[in-house]
């Protein structure tokens, strides 16, 4: 029994020896700081040199020396126990240490860790060489590849070609928007890949990030109908504004018409009662016929005036003789700006000029035309300050892209330049 | 023409020829006034005020050229002061009394109110120059959906009128320099006063029925 005894403390620190061999080892991984070490290989060679000792114990149990026979006795026959005991107390560093590992692998990040961090996130992610071979790849990328190519990343290169050839028989659509791959399976889900240039221990390395879009993906889409359509509805409002100024101008002649046929009926009454009875004033009827008959004159409607038009009755009003050589603009934008140019002109030449003649040269030098405005007054006393109609004119002209210039000297010039538009 | 010296000279601006008629007829047939020039735009009436001497201005709001008589009158008012004018309109456009207030036009007058032989507009423009203002005391209430004008708040207005040019609710924010938030709540409230079913039947009625013009 007491040898049973010896022989399962020799087996029990045999198995704390290997123990103790694996624990140096991983302090020794995780590189650990060196009283650990230390610690693992005082466990380690103590345990070592106690295992040694039981198994010589073992081997030569009927030696007869005395330093032999004494330890031999000690064991064998006073106390067989402390071999199992001693065992139990080694337990205790050993404990700790397993305790410690343990420990600091569940504290300290380590490849695996990452590894198994990143296998749950539900973005794909993809590290590989120049030469294809890959460096990690997590859970997530691995099952979008067999989604799309039927098989796992084996080689980023290849993957990245292939995604980017979007063969036609892959089960997706693929598609390039704002650097970024897009691949749309039939069933709604989208994915955005996006790749960029990284280093790893001074080698390039090419990351690839996959991100889930769907929801995103959709909602623009969705977005972008739905601003299409109020972009409709805005060109329409836009439209009905310019037709609204219309209409109620139709409906003002209207109601004039209206008031007019009215007094017209009222004439006829009246008429009709002076004829029949012979009540009513002869001369206050003929009065309200001629007013009536005026009227009636100037009621169809009007052709509508050009902006120039009224500008240049405007100039024969006041006396100033316009002389135009060039063609006047057309565009509706353009027209406003040399019509209200026309009537500052008007102004300033009888005004402050004292002249009764306005030229408008309009010349065209290639890319831009240019309306340049004189007169055949007196030259300004000082330089023409821009406040009210000129302030106006300028902020006019640049709004529709043009540029102004007023010359002071010699003599007065307002020079206008307005790009040509295409079409 | 020969010109009275006894009577007040009178500019009207009309670019509709029955009604410049008729504002002609009734002047004509005043002892207190008469007619210098019968324009057909606003955007030219200043030429005139530099060039003549006028006493009083009857002058339209919209003009089928683009011109407005709010701005023609506001410049009118810098360079010559004591030029009288009466600003005339058939559009319920709210903002239109308060910018006449603001530039010093002399008095308002509707439309609609054409009178018989003693017209409403002819004691206007004699107690204008006569030195009184003379302002309708509202606009004319007009309805919109199941609402009337007066029901709407200025703010209200204000953000009409933007959302009728087909404005966004940011870009009215940007506009108004309030933030989206109060936008969408204006026009929510507009909504739910008119029985309206979205923003564009707003706008659409808001401009047809003239309750907000929105000028080129």
């Amino acid at each position: 029994m007491n040898l049973l005894l010896i022989r399962a403390g020799a087996l029990i620190s045999t198995i704390l020896f290997f123990a103790a061999v694996y624990i140096l080892i991983v302090v020794l991984r995780q590189k650990r700081d060196s009283i650990y070490i230390a610690f693992a290989c005082i466990t380690m060679i103590f345990t070592y040199l106690y295992a040694q000792a039981l198994y010589v114990v073992l081997k030569q149990n009927n030696l007869e020396e005395s330093s032999a026979a004494n330890f031999k006795s000690l064991l064998l026959e006073r106390y067989p126990y402390v071999t199992l005991i001693f065992d139990l107390i080694l337990l205790i560093p050993y404990g700790l240490l397993f305790s410690n590992i343990r420990n600091w692998r569940e504290k300290h990040i380590t490849p695996m860790s990452i590894k198994a961090g990143l296998d749950t996130l539900p973005d794909g992610l993809l590290y590989y060489y120049e030469n294809g071979s890959v460096k990690l790849v997590n859970h997530a990328m691995n099952e979008i590849s067999i989604r799309i190519f039927g098989r796992p990343v084996t080689n980023g290169v290849d993957f990245a070609d292939a995604l980017a050839a979007g063969d036609e028989d892959l089960p997706c659509t693929v598609a390039y928007e704002s650097d970024h791959r897009i691949v749309s399976f039939p069933n709604g889900d989208v994915y955005a890949f996006e790749s960029s240039a990284r280093e790893l221990g001074g080698y390039p390395i090419t990351e690839m990030i996959c991100f889930n879009v769907t929801d995103e993906y959709h909602l623009i889409q969705e977005l972008q109908s739905r601003n299409d359509d109020l972009k409709e509805q805005r060109r329409r409002l836009i439209n009905l504004n310019d037709s609204v100024i219309e209409m109620t101008i139709d409906r003002e002649i209207l109601d004039t018409r209206i008031r007019i046929h009215d007094d017209l009926g009222k004439s006829l009454a009246a008429t009709r009662y002076y004829i029949t009875a012979g009540m009513g004033d002869r001369d206050t009827l003929l009065g309200l016929w001629r007013t009536n008959l005026r009227l009636l004159k100037h009621e169809e409607t009007p052709v509508r005036r050009s902006g120039y038009s009224s500008v240049l009755k405007a100039a024969s009003d006041v006396g100033v003789r316009v002389l135009i050589s060039g063609e006047l603009p057309t565009d509706p934008e353009y027209s406003k700006v040399i019509e209200t140019a026309l009537g500052e002109c008007i102004t300033n030449t009888f005004r402050h000029a004292g002249g009764d003649e306005l030229n408008l040269a309009i010349t065209d030098d290639g890319k831009d035309m240019m309306y340049t405005f004189s007169n055949n007054g007196e030259p300004p006393a000082e330089d023409v300050k821009e406040t009210g109609g000129l302030k106006y004119l300028r902020r006019l002209t640049e709004r529709v892209g043009g540029s102004m210039e007023v010359i002071s000297r010699p003599k007065f010039e307002l020079r206008i330049r307005l790009f040509k538009k295409s079409g | 023409m020969a010109i009275n010296p006894d009577k007040a000279k009178v500019m009207v601006v009309e670019d509709q020829t029955m009604p410049r008629e008729l504002f002609r007829l009734i002047i004509e047939q005043s002892e207190q006034f008469e007619l210098s020039y019968a324009l057909d735009s606003a955007s030219v009436a200043h030429i005139y005020c530099d060039r003549y001497h006028i006493d009083l201005i009857v002058m339209d709001v919209v003009m089928g050229d683009g011109s407005n008589g709010l701005d023609a009158a506001e410049r009118i008012k810098i360079s010559h002061p004591e030029i009288r004018i009466i600003i005339v309109t058939s559009m319920p456009e709210v903002s239109y009394l308060d910018r006449a207030r603001s530039i010093g036009v002399d008095s308002f007058w509707y439309k609609e109110n054409w009178g018989g032989e003693n017209s409403e507009l002819l004691r206007v423009m004699e107690r204008t120059m006569a030195g009184e203002s003379v302002y309708p005391e509202d606009t004319p209430v007009i309805s919109i959906g199941m609402a009337k004008s007066i029901e709407f708040t200025p703010s209200e207005i204000t953000v009409l009128r933007e959302l009728t040019k087909g404005l966004s609710n940011n870009e009215i924010a940007d506009a108004l320099f309030i933030s989206p938030a109060t936008v969408k709540t204006h026009i929510s409230n507009m909504l739910s006063k008119t029985g309206f079913a979205n923003r564009t039947e707003l706008a659409i009625r808001a401009r047809t029925t003239g309750l907000v013009i929105v000028d080129a």
